[in-house]
């Protein structure tokens, strides 16, 4: 154990002070707008304060001539070097993946030379726009559904008469398109939290990172500063290279596997446009049409007329909705509940990840 | 003899925080000061006792134990002393504001202590989250009573006229009836799903806000002073722990954690509620309100007004995204950093309470 004896832990200390002091001054990951300070420096700073704190009790103990607060601060010395260390190398994996990786996501995702957070919002405003888009389609098409599927045709001569839906077989079609509404409202939702939350990070890193750094120093609050950094080193770091790696995964599946446009136009929901204005509640024979659209192989349909329901249209808007949104939060949350899981494990804690996907609910 | 040392200096030290209650914020400091005080003098009575039965009876387990609570009583009102210096310092004017200061130029919308950062900021989540509620209302309402509205006539078209039911419109004959905002009743079950989630926002914010309400009203004057007696008697020494615990936790992290995100999540949710445009008597703006108040009056006028368009939907959920991050979110996730100093306090001061599983009993 010599290497734990004070003369070592004080060049320790020393050293991981300058490596701080380094990455302080380290140009990647800037802050996003003049009022923030630079979370480098806060950093440094907590860092700073942190040594001081432990130097000061340590000298106190020596002082008092406490063998066993001494020995106390000791190990709190360690800690605190482990802290500082700690923080460096995960800092400087960043550097690297800001430098090394960085280019190759941005041309892959087809954008220009872009810091990560930068290039997680674009990404993130893109999806956004995509799904806002689809909705606008389902709203224009729920709108012209829903009315010509209202429409009724009525005959009377003073209080005689009758009245009938001719129309109303459209209905069919607006269960299935409300439950792609609804999935797609909540998709946009989480698409929006996401986005929020990016815009965040980096501000969440500028005032935890420092405040774990902190708190890790003091034995009581060890694992609250190690939560603290966690979710700092969460929502700074992995929620926007996580974000960037399913984009570019998300884009793949596109490309290569459903190989299609994400032209809103091609999709015609279940009723083709043309077929939803053709309908004439003056003509019963319109609901013949409502049958289903079954292909007999050699591209001609049963009977003599088409018929105009095509569930599988509903194909791309589903791949879309799962893959783009659904499966990208999921995944997303799942990777940021296991770092904080992990990291703070790392930095001597324990979080039940059972009770944060509780909140996630 | 250097526990003793300790015990004056620490008993000295609380002598003089309980001298410095005067500028304290709207907690009654000195109202649980005296409780506390009296309860570490029981306990210090307590042990002195039993350690002057232990000497007149001779029997040295009473000695040996007295000696080892004389340990548990000092780390007790270190403890105490801790809690008061974060209360105290918590309640200085402009504490919570100087957390950020160094961090955050920019101005904050919140000023105070972190009692009144955390109060202010939770009211306004509150307010804010009963706002969108109250839109999200207004939309149900406005489409509910959209698409009942069924119109007669000859519903002319590019495909198809029907000319007679215009032209035997007296006498009877033919006709079409159709509803033009049919679709509102499918976006009504939209705007219910946004509905819940505010009105869970917004009885969460009530939930914290009261919560920090409590534990600053009453909850320092029972429970502290309880937790120091209660962790003298050996057997119930993790239940004085774990009072003292949830002390710290509820009374010195949950406003340390509300004030971060105060700081933080405040100036965009003031930015976004700022932008907010709320429906007016007499100025409805159509792109976001299509319906006027009035328009509901005079029937004939929804020919005329545009049906809901995605953005009128979309402002809803964005609405809804903004208030669940910060009303339940954010604040739960700092409720996790609440919970780990609960767990560690609770360790040091007797045994582990495993608070997360007792929050699944809520």
């Amino acid at each position: 154990m010599k290497y734990l004896d004070w003369q070592n832990l004080s060049k320790l200390s020393v050293f991981t002070l300058l490596l701080c002091f380094s990455l302080a001054h380290a140009e990647f990951l800037d802050t996003p707008s003049a009022e923030l300070a630079s979370w480098q420096t806060m950093v440094f700073i907590a860092v700073s304060v942190s040594f001081s704190i432990v130097i000061f009790g340590y000298i106190i103990a020596s002082i008092l001539q406490n063998q066993h607060y001494t020995s106390v601060f000791k190990d709190e010395l360690i800690q605190v070097i482990f802290t500082g260390i700690g923080i460096a190398v995960l800092l400087f994996i960043i550097g690297v993946f800001e430098i090394s990786l960085m280019p190759i996501l941005n041309e892959k995702l087809g954008g220009e030379e872009l810091t990560l957070h930068a290039s997680a919002q674009t990404a993130l405003d893109k999806k956004l726009n995509r799904a806002e888009e689809r909705f606008e389609g389902i709203i224009l098409y729920t709108n012209k559904l829903a009315e010509q599927g209202s429409k009724y045709a009525s005959c009377s001569f003073w209080s005689v008469g009758f009245y009938i839906g001719g129309c109303s077989g459209l209905n069919v079609a607006l269960g299935p398109i409300t439950t792609g509404l609804s999935t797609l409202a909540i998709g946009i939702t989480d698409l929006y939290s996401l986005n929020l939350l990016n815009q965040i990070g980096i501000i969440l890193y500028t005032f935890l990172l420092p405040l774990g750094i902190f708190f890790r120093t003091f034995h009581l609050t060890r694992q609250f500063g190690g939560f603290l950094i966690a979710v700092a080193l969460a929502f700074g770091i992995v929620f926007p290279v996580s974000v960037l790696f399913l984009e570019t995964i998300s884009q793949d599946f596109h490309n290569n596997v459903l190989g299609i446009t994400r032209d809103p136009e091609h999709i015609t929901y279940i009723i083709d446009d043309s077929d939803v204005e053709r309908c004439n509640e003056f003509n019963p024979s319109f609901s013949e049409h409502i049958r289903p659209n079954l292909g007999l192989g050699d591209g001609t349909t049963h009977g003599t007329r088409k018929g105009i329901l095509n569930e599988t249209t509903l194909d791309i808007l589903a791949a879309e909705i799962i893959v783009d949104i659904i499966l990208f939060t999921l995944i997303l949350i799942i990777m940021l509940l296991t770092f904080i899981t992990a990291t703070v494990s790392f930095f001597g804690g324990t979080v039940d990840l059972m009770y944060l996907t509780r909140l996630s609910v | 003899m250097n526990h003793k040392i300790f015990f004056t200096l620490f008993v000295l030290l609380f002598s003089n925080l309980s001298a410095s209650c005067g500028f304290v914020c709207d907690i009654v400091v000195d109202e649980f000061l005296l409780p506390t005080f009296v309860a570490v003098f029981l306990t210090l009575g307590f042990i002195s006792i039993i350690y002057m039965i232990g000497k007149i009876t001779e029997n040295p387990r009473l000695n040996v134990w007295a000696q080892a609570e004389l340990g548990q009583a000092i780390l007790t009102v270190i403890i105490a002393v801790f809690i008061l210096g974060g209360i105290t310092w918590f309640c200085t004017e402009g504490s919570g504001v100087a957390i950020s200061a160094g961090m955050y130029s920019g101005g904050s919308p919140y000023s105070g202590n972190m009692y009144d950062i955390s109060c202010s900021y939770l009211s306004n989540i509150a307010e804010y989250s009963n706002d969108v509620m109250s839109l999200i209302r207004y939309n149900i309402a406005v489409g509910n009573i959209r698409a009942s509205l069924n119109e007669f006539g000859c519903k002319g078209d590019e495909l198809h006229v029907n000319p007679y039911g215009c032209a035997m419109a007296f006498l009877g004959g033919p006709a079409t009836s159709w509803n033009a905002h049919a679709s509102n009743y499918n976006y009504v079950s939209l705007f219910n799903t946004s509905l819940n989630i505010a009105t869970i926002c917004f009885f969460n914010s009530l939930f914290l806000l009261y919560l920090l309400q409590y534990i600053s009203s009453g909850f320092l004057y029972i429970l502290l002073p309880a937790g120091i007696i209660i962790r003298a008697i050996p057997f119930l020494r993790g239940l004085g722990g774990a009072l003292i615990a949830i002390i710290v936790g509820l009374f010195l992290f949950l406003p340390f954690m509300l004030t971060i995100e105060a700081m933080i999540w405040g100036p965009i949710m003031q930015n976004w509620h700022s932008s907010m445009i709320f429906p007016d008597e007499r100025d409805i703006q159509n792109d976001i309100w299509p319906v006027s108040l009035e328009g509901i009056v005079d029937i004939m006028d929804w020919n005329t007004v545009d049906d809901f368009s995605h953005n009128n939907l979309i402002d809803i959920f964005k609405s809804t995204t903004h208030i669940f991050l910060a009303g339940v979110f954010l604040p739960y996730l700092g409720f996790i950093g609440v919970v780990l100093v609960t767990k560690d306090f609770s360790k040091l001061l007797g045994e582990e309470v495993d608070i997360s599983k007792l929050t699944q009993l809520i």
